[in-house]
């Protein structure tokens, strides 16, 4: 006779009760459910163990799901039960995850472990034993650098022991399955009376208690528990083994104040901030696989500009700059092309504002997501967050609708970046604006003053000029401040030359908005030293107000007093870093915009993207692989790309003639002409006003400083880096042939010195 | 959340066009590309297949409140393997293999595998 409807459903029931009371972890699945999938990649991720099974693939597949969802109320899968407890789905299951939970359910700790070990014993004796063991164990702990609670047959301890010899690294080791009352250690002796009451099996427990973890090898290096074999190899490796039996200057001073260290985090490695340089360093850990979270949080401009994923290049520096500097090239072409036999094309010029945002912003919107896409695939955890420490590892972390939680990272970088700084006068905030807000700026910014002389000024003012735009340029003292001077002030020649008004020594005092509007009309005042000694105050009235004064780290809100770090505005806030480590804290390291590091050249701070990038990668495999390469800040190749553009490396004159002396030095430099530019007319007054120089190291021949005034000055200095990084001579540039006919080629045939007064002016063709 | 959207289907380019064209101004329009199915609902491109119903599961419950979902073939295996496929030849579009899903518009896509990372998906609907 078949079976009752019934029957069937309590037999039913009954398989469901027992899956989930044998499985510690069960979760009831579909093999082609994506949720299903998800919550099992997590929780192999987490070294979870759980056990599943496929309800599309079962006959009684259908009546199972059923059952749970009388059980639970729910109808979907995943329902996953930890410990006979219902948790819920894929969602509910990644929270109790990450909140703790499961760990807890899944070992339930101490005071619930030793309530459930204490049966019918006298509660008295068992507690004296304990704490017997407990002091052995912490003596042992103390009286070794390096303390191993070992078993002989353990295959595991074994192993850690020989890599410890190799490293010649000393420590002292017991070996739990051969402890009783027969054992005949000198310690014995001294420790007798404790021995006498403990065993193997009690000693683990006591370190069980005291570090949860119940397997051997344990492991304790000047007292820090470490862990078992992996995890004490792993120290081996990444040198936190040295570094603790021969802590450095910084670090010994900090140990007398508090033990930093947990004994697990959430994540091997946290980085502060998403831009170039946190995005490189993350990546590249992944690729020892670790286990890797990236922050990235944008706090508004005042006015409310906010952007995505990729820090600042990506959205309001280079990559917008680069594109905007082509839209002025490109208005410049038009004046060429008269020449170049082309009609009407000058006539018919007219640039509309929104039409280039949209283009930028587009690009700039798919790199967005390129890099959400490359996180994601490359598998590291991405949290769009404000990050601050709350103490040593720990972050709180806040999102967009101020819900906040903790995470802890064994390393964190700290790769936050800078942001522009606004003169601090009376409207400054509300009435103006920075590049944080141009590369986006819905309305057409009209007449524009610039109020700064840093790259970022001149480069902004340049492209605005270039797509005919009224720039005026505001600056307090000189151009390009760190910059080779004289280049500088060539710069300045050339875009005076083509229109744009600079007014020295002119520091604004109030702005004030006479308008609202998009654009409104605006009144800059401002103080200005006239040449007479004499003070001036006046106003110019505009139509934006762009303040290019400088930028400044953001690591004002990151809580680091709370992990003993001080920044101040006299470096910028930056965090002191060495290779990219943080001077006092060693588990703390940070690179790109934000750090000071000791070893760049003194003088210009190389805030670049690749430079960031480079620093990143190599300090990922320096905290997880064996590597020792350390970043070259020597060198670095730059470009500004002003109407005119800059490259420049190694040495302006300046730095060159002061470290090494007028005697030593011969600089050897010319002016000539792009042959592009030479049949313009549009070109006359500028065309002879590209320029480069090799300055050059007297007693080596080596070419220590280069620089180049031209058309596409950033595409000729690139390729020159790689002859600097080589350790070029003037020889070396001599005897290279030049291409013909190029800018880039007028490197090759220097023969002019600075020292012999003669005329630099261009000979030949 | 995504019940209230209705799933479109299409197939063909020009019949793509032309609903979109019709389409509010503020929706965000996300097309999935594969191929053409037989009557018995499978379609030549066995990645297609097999996507579908874990795809649509996801779509159906991440789909933003202003996304519309349509479904797109690109024809028989000849007519996508031909380099004249007007949905390869399209410059906006440009599509180079299937599955996949596309936020109209705009140069966001997934392919193949990353469409059954419910994740990638996420990072695909969300917001600017």
């Amino acid at each position: 006779m078949p079976p009752t409807k019934d029957a069937d459903e309590k037999s039913i029931a009954n398989l469901v009760e027992k899956y989930i009371d044998e499985n510690d972890v069960m979760i009831f699945s579909k093999s082609w459910c994506p949720y299903c999938k998800k919550i099992k990649d997590a929780l192999k991720s987490a070294k979870i163990e759980f056990h599943s099974i496929e309800l599309d693939k079962m006959d009684e597949g259908d009546q199972i799901q059923k059952e749970l969802f009388k059980k639970t109320k729910q109808e979907t899968v995943p329902n996953i039960f930890i410990k006979q407890q219902h948790i819920g789905g894929c969602d509910k299951t990644l929270e109790a995850l990450k909140s703790g939970r499961v760990a807890t359910l899944l070992n339930p700790p101490e005071s619930e472990r030793k309530h459930k070990k204490v049966d019918n014993d006298d509660l008295d004796s068992k507690d004296a034993d304990e704490k017997a063991n407990a002091n052995l164990v912490e003596k042992y702990i103390v009286e070794n650098d390096v303390m191993i609670f070992s078993k002989s047959w353990c295959p595991y301890c074994t192993k850690v022991k020989d890599a410890l010899r190799s490293a010649k690294i000393e420590f002292y080791s017991i070996e739990l399955d051969k402890m009783g009352r027969d054992l005949s250690l000198f310690k014995l002796l001294i420790y007798i009376f404790i021995y006498y009451l403990a065993e193997g099996d009690q000693i683990q427990n006591a370190l069980i208690n005291k570090t949860e973890q119940d397997t051997v090898p344990n492991i304790f290096i000047k007292q820090q528990h470490i862990g078992g074999c992996d995890k004490t190899l792993e120290a081996l490796k990444s040198g936190r083994v040295a570094t603790l039996l021969n802590p450095p200057e910084s670090e010994k001073k900090h140990k007398k104040v508090e033990n930093d260290d947990l004994d697990s985090y959430d994540y091997d490695l946290i980085v502060i901030g998403g831009g170039s340089g946190g995005l490189a360093c993350s990546k590249e850990a992944r690729s020892f696989e670790k286990k890797v979270c990236v922050l990235d949080f944008v706090k508004p401009t005042p006015i409310g500009t906010t952007w995505g994923l990729g820090g600042t290049c990506v959205n309001v520096g280079c990559i917008p700059k680069k594109l905007m500097h082509q839209a002025s090239l490109i208005g410049e072409y038009v004046h060429d092309s008269v020449d170049y036999g082309w009609s009407q094309l000058d006539q018919a010029r007219q640039h509309s504002w929104s039409k280039m945002i949209e283009s930028i912003q587009q690009y700039i919107r798919s790199l967005n997501f390129k890099y959400r896409v490359d996180l994601r695939s490359k598998g590291v955890t991405y949290e769009n967050s404000y990050g601050e420490f709350l103490s040593p590892h720990r972050l709180k972390l806040t999102d967009k609708k101020g819900k906040t939680k903790e995470i802890t990272g064994e390393k964190i970088v700290v790769a936050v970046g800078g942001r522009p700084k606004y003169p601090d006068i009376e409207g400054d905030q509300q009435y103006g604006i920075t590049s944080d807000d141009l590369f986006s700026l819905k309305y057409d910014p009209g007449k524009t003053i610039v109020v700064g002389a840093s790259y970022v000024a001149l480069e902004c003012a340049g492209f605005l000029h270039g797509i005919g735009r009224e720039v005026q340029i505001f600056v307090r003292s000189i151009l390009l401040r760190g910059f080779d001077q004289q280049m500088a002030s060539k710069i300045g020649d050339y875009m005076s030359t083509i229109g744009m008004k600079f007014h020295y020594q002119r520091i604004p005092t109030r702005l004030e908005c006479l308008e609202e509007g998009k654009p409104g009309k605006l009144r800059l005042h401002y103080r200005q030293t006239l040449e007479s000694g004499e003070i001036e105050e006046s106003y110019e009235d505009c139509n934006t107000v762009l303040f290019a004064i400088g930028r400044e780290a953001c690591t004002n809100e990151l809580n680091l007093d709370k992990i003993g770090i001080e920044v101040n505005k006299a470096n910028g806030f930056k965090i002191k870093t060495k290779e990219e480590q943080s001077i006092d804290i060693p588990w703390l390291y940070a690179i790109g915009d934000c750090i000071d590091e000791q070893t760049m050249p003194p003088g210009q701070p190389l805030e670049l993207t690749p430079v960031a990038i480079q620093a990143g990668q190599l300090l990922a495999k320096r905290m997880f692989s064996n590597s020792t390469i350390k970043m070259d800040y020597y060198n670095v190749p730059t470009t500004v790309f002003t109407p005119i553009e800059y490259g420049a490396i190694g040495y302006s004159e300046e730095d060159a003639l002061s470290k090494f002396g007028e005697d030593n030095i011969e600089i050897f430099h010319s002016e000539f002409v792009p042959l592009e530019w030479s049949i313009c007319h549009h070109r006359d007054q500028v065309k002879t006003m590209s320029y480069c120089k090799l300055i050059v190291d007297k007693n080596t021949d080596r070419v220590i400083g280069f620089h180049v005034l031209s058309p596409n000055a950033g595409e000729i200095t690139q390729g020159y880096a790689l002859g600097m990084r080589l350790g070029a001579t003037k020889n070396d540039f001599d005897m290279t042939i030049g291409i013909h006919p190029t800018c880039a080629e007028n490197l090759t045939t220097l023969s002019v010195t600075k020292s012999s007064g003669d005329s630099a002016a261009q000979e030949g063709c | 959340m995504a019940s209230c959207n209705k799933k479109l289907y299409i197939n063909s380019y020009h019949e793509l066009k032309n609903v979109i064209k019709k389409i509010e101004k503020d929706k965000r329009i996300f097309v999935f590309f594969s191929g053409a199915k037989d009557t018995q609902g499978y379609s030549w491109c066995q990645d297609c297949n097999a996507i579908e119903k874990p795809l649509n599961e996801i779509v159906a419950s991440l789909l933003p409140s202003n996304g519309i979902f349509i479904e797109c073939s690109v024809g028989d295996r000849a007519s996508w393997k031909d380099s004249n496929c007007l949905f390869r030849k399209d410059s906006q579009l440009r599509l180079t293999n299937i599955p996949s899903l596309v936020e109209w518009g705009t140069s966001k896509r997934l392919t193949e595998n990353q469409l059954y990372d419910p994740d990638m998906i996420q990072i695909l609907f969300e917001d600017d």
